[in-house]
């Protein structure tokens, strides 16, 4: 092990205390990173414990694979979920998602980890009803994991650091996989470029999500019912016209909307063009591009690529799940790499 | 580097992970003090950090003599 091995409490209550006290954890009980432990983690990677997946702002910290394995194992992951964080890691870390932005701001902001590919059947990602909601292990400690490596290798100390002025639930946790399966359109890793049997994950930054009541006949209906959503959550989005929004559609939907003839890129364009804030919402405020579409109605994001839409959750065609930004924030992904094990 | 006293950390630790721990620093008060109040308010903020970034600016006398 090359990290510093510590003498800690044996007791689980002791130990809990005794992370606290040194700022280790997101205020939930941590399983004890013993050496057993962390090694198994590293070796389910197939990976060095040394290699340095990245450094993770604000601190430029080093995420090792052992690093992150420590991480992973007070979070509660298995070992297999490893080599999905390591590649979480490793987007997050991309410049387009501005990590130190997203770290530091005072937007309710955090990174939603959508795993493709076969490993989400591999590990037991799910991708149906419930998915952003509890019982999953999987989607719950990979999440989990992904912020106590921000916390801790990334140094965003909650308050001090990391200033969010209400943060939001999802900074625990925030981790799902799209329906591919069920899915009428190509999924995101493959309109990304990646091949339809590669793993990968994408991170976007996002603010909570909100469930949002849709039309289940009509397609521009329910589409313009996520569109003025998007709209009124407009958040920073709309200040910066950047960032990467995330809308969650349901298999029934997503279904609905091919029907009558809307593939991915024609609803992406459809909610691009008909999200738009007036710009008497921004009066006293300051906003990045006003000076430019002075009087007209305000996009709330750069273009309709600028959308990630994916299909998840319960079949029926009621709820879709919209997430605003925080703005200049733009979604990453990184493909998992084989840990080079035969099963 | 001008900085409000809740970002006092943050910035601390940025110019620390930049390898710029010793930029100077003028720490201003809650972005309250200014957002919220009047102009004299703001007025007598600024005119502090101004004499504030002076002082870390100028040369002492003794060393330029």
């Amino acid at each position: 092990m090359m990290s510093t091995v510590r003498e800690a409490p044996d007791s689980l209550e002791e130990w809990y205390e005794y992370a606290l006290a040194r700022g280790w954890g997101d205020g939930l009980p941590l399983i004890p990173p013993t050496e057993d432990r962390v090694a198994a983690m590293v070796a389910a990677s197939g990976r060095p414990a040394g290699e340095l997946i990245a450094h993770l702002d604000p601190v430029g910290g080093a995420a090792t694979v052992e690093k992150v394995a420590i991480n992973a194992v007070m979070a509660g992951c298995l070992p297999s979920y490893l080599p999905v964080l390591l590649a979480a890691i490793e987007a997050l870390a991309m410049p387009p998602f501005n990590l130190h932005g997203v770290q530091t701001t005072t937007n309710p902001v955090g990174p939603a980890v959508i795993v493709n590919g076969p490993v989400r059947h591999q590990i037991g990602i799910n991708c149906g009803r419930g998915l952003l909601g509890p019982g999953w292990r999987a989607n719950a400690t990979i999440g989990r994991a992904v912020r106590l490596c921000m916390i801790n290798i990334g140094g965003a100390a909650p308050g001090t650091v990391d200033m969010a002025l209400q943060g939001m639930p999802g900074k625990y946790t925030f981790c799902f996989g799209e329906d591919e399966e069920r899915s009428p359109w190509s999924p995101l890793h493959v309109e990304l470029g990646f091949p339809a049997n590669t793993s990968v994950v994408t991170c976007v930054g996002v603010n909570a999500n909100a469930g949002v009541i849709a039309d289940y006949k009509k397609a521009e209906r329910v589409l313009r019912t996520v569109a003025d959503a998007l709209a009124q959550g407009i958040a920073n989005a709309a200040l910066f016209e950047s960032g990467t929004l995330l809308v969650i559609m349901s298999y029934g939907h997503a279904r609905l909307l091919h029907n009558q003839g809307f593939d991915k890129r024609r609803v992406k364009e459809w909610l691009y063009e008909h999200a738009k804030v007036p710009q008497e919402r921004f009066a006293g405020m300051t906003r990045v591009h006003s000076e430019l579409r002075e009087g007209s109605p305000v996009s709330v994001t750069a273009g309709p690529d600028d959308i990630a839409l994916v299909v998840g959750g319960g079949d029926e065609p009621y709820q879709i799940t919209v997430c605003s930004t925080f703005g200049p924030t733009n979604m990453t992904s990184a493909a998992v790499r084989d840990t080079g094990s035969s099963s | 580097m001008l900085v409000t006293e809740q970002f006092v950390n943050l910035a601390k630790v940025t110019f620390k992970a930049k390898g710029a721990s010793s930029t100077p620093m003028i720490v201003l008060p809650p972005t309250q003090v200014t957002a919220f109040g009047d102009d004299a308010q703001s007025r007598a903020v600024l005119q502090t950090a101004i004499d504030e970034i002076v002082a870390k600016v100028s040369v002492p006398r003794a060393l330029e003599a």
